[in-house]
């Protein structure tokens, strides 16, 4: 198994304390041990509500915002991403009408999230998809904090005259590779 | 139920998040906040055919309320934007391992604040590949509530790679282009190639100098490349003044070497 990432901190002429041998007061290491790791907090409303009505072309926006908090540590010199997955591909609705869930777009608007490397980016109604949708991207290898809001809207073209409902839709996904 | 849709047919309502009955006018679920800590993200074996490995992967639940883990078996791809694609177990074929990973336990419950400690193990049978390659496959780790139900929920993967062998590590740039749309900003196009057996963690660093003086400098990761795929590195710098810029790239691939790829462009 691969070591985590490890550092070795090298510091000279820092004075330790007189019980300490005179050659650690010239000289210490340190070492740090930081595992890949992610958190994932997310608030979800309760309901997302999409109601096309009467637009038959056109993304509608759908009611109310899920918000997701938390930080991912990638590898050294690897990359992580925040994405958004659907559980599956179509939506049912009670007559039997299906929805695509690509016809589900999703925006993540950034809420206050920060980055040791470079400035993040955030998808901007982006399709849903079952293998991963991209939320936020950013560039380097270190840590990244982040706060973001998902909103959603759909494609009234796709959606046949029905009511659907969906119970377990969406996660949000960290990864590190 | 249906005798009032029918009322509204053309209103369409499409509840997402609801775990209730469907309704004409979905009744408001209550709010959930789903918290899961996963660590580590990636996990690196070394076990050849007949071996088995295994490794300690932590989940962790900061929400509220209890939560349920639930761990899936999958095989996974990274995109060119760098997120990573979860893939049905086998889709990666050859190069998949999944039919001989296990996370252990597979679905556990989780008080808050409760940390639990999942055990992954690869075996790899006797009659696996002896090719020198880099293999690969993972979990997606859900938490969803006691019910089951949530319409959306935290989740994190955690890719395992097994390295068969002794694996050459070598790339290679075979495009670079920069051009400048306007407006003061330049794109850089840099197509990279994995013509080794070992994947690639790569960096790629960007320098602009103007007048020999350097006005950018900014590092990339580049995501995951395995043995002989290829990927288009795009980046967009903006803010640059007018005028002539020498433009550098520079490829850390993880081997012996840098590669490095000149060109001009004229920022307008």
């Amino acid at each position: 198994m691969r070591n985590p990432l490890l550092a070795t901190l090298g510091a000279a002429g820092l004075l330790l304390g007189a019980s300490l041998p005179a050659a650690a007061a010239n000289t210490f290491n340190v070492q740090v041990t930081a595992p890949t790791v992610a958190t994932i907090t997310v608030t979800s409303p309760g309901n997302v509500i999409c109601a096309p009505g009467n637009a038959v072309t056109g993304i509608v926006a759908c009611t109310n915002t899920v918000n997701a908090t938390g930080a991912i540590r990638s590898s050294a010199a690897g990359t992580a991403s925040l994405s958004t997955t659907a559980v599956a591909a179509t939506i049912v609705g009670t007559a039997g009408n299906s929805i695509p869930v690509s016809a589900i777009s999703m925006t993540c608007a950034d809420n206050g999230s920060s980055t040791t490397h470079g400035a993040a980016t955030f998808a901007s109604a982006a399709a849903s998809t079952t293998t991963g949708t991209q939320c936020a991207s950013w560039a380097g290898p270190n840590v990244f904090t982040y706060n973001v809001n998902l909103t959603f809207g759909i494609d009234a073209s796709k959606v046949n005259a029905d009511t659907y409902t969906v119970s377990t839709g969406w996660t949000v996904l960290a990864s590190a590779t | 139920m249906r005798h009032n849709c029918a009322r509204i047919a053309g209103g369409i309502a499409i509840a997402l998040g609801s775990a209730i009955a469907l309704t004409c006018a979905p009744a408001l679920a209550a709010p959930t906040s789903l918290s899961l800590t996963v660590s580590p993200l990636v996990v690196e074996f070394h076990a050849g055919a007949g071996d088995a490995a295994n490794a300690t992967v932590t989940v962790r639940n900061d929400g509220p309320d209890p939560e349920r883990i639930i761990a899936l078996r999958m095989d996974w791809r990274v995109s060119a934007d760098g997120t990573v694609r979860v893939e049905q177990p086998g889709t990666e074929g050859k190069a998949s391992i999944a039919d001989y990973l296990r996370l252990e336990p597979a679905n556990a419950e989780l008080a808050p604040g409760e940390t639990r400690e999942l055990t992954l193990t690869l075996d790899v049978p006797a009659s696996f590949s002896k090719a020198t390659a880099v293999y690969h496959s993972g979990f997606l780790v859900r938490a969803v509530p006691l019910d089951g139900h949530a319409a959306f929920g935290p989740a994190a993967t955690v890719v395992a790679y097994d390295t068969v062998g002794t694996p050459t590590s070598h790339a290679k740039i075979t495009q670079l282009h920069v051009s400048s749309p306007g407006n003061g900003s330049a794109v850089l196009s840099a197509r990279i190639a994995n013509d080794g057996t070992a994947y690639a963690r790569s960096t790629g660093r960007i320098v602009l100098r103007r007048d020999g003086q350097v006005v950018v400098d900014e590092t990339d990761s580049i995501p995951v490349l395995f043995a002989g795929e290829g990927r288009v590195f795009n980046k967009t710098l903006s803010g640059l003044a007018p005028g002539t810029y020498d433009v550098s790239f520079t490829l850390d691939y993880g081997g012996p070497t840098l590669l490095e790829g000149t060109t001009q462009v004229v920022v307008r």
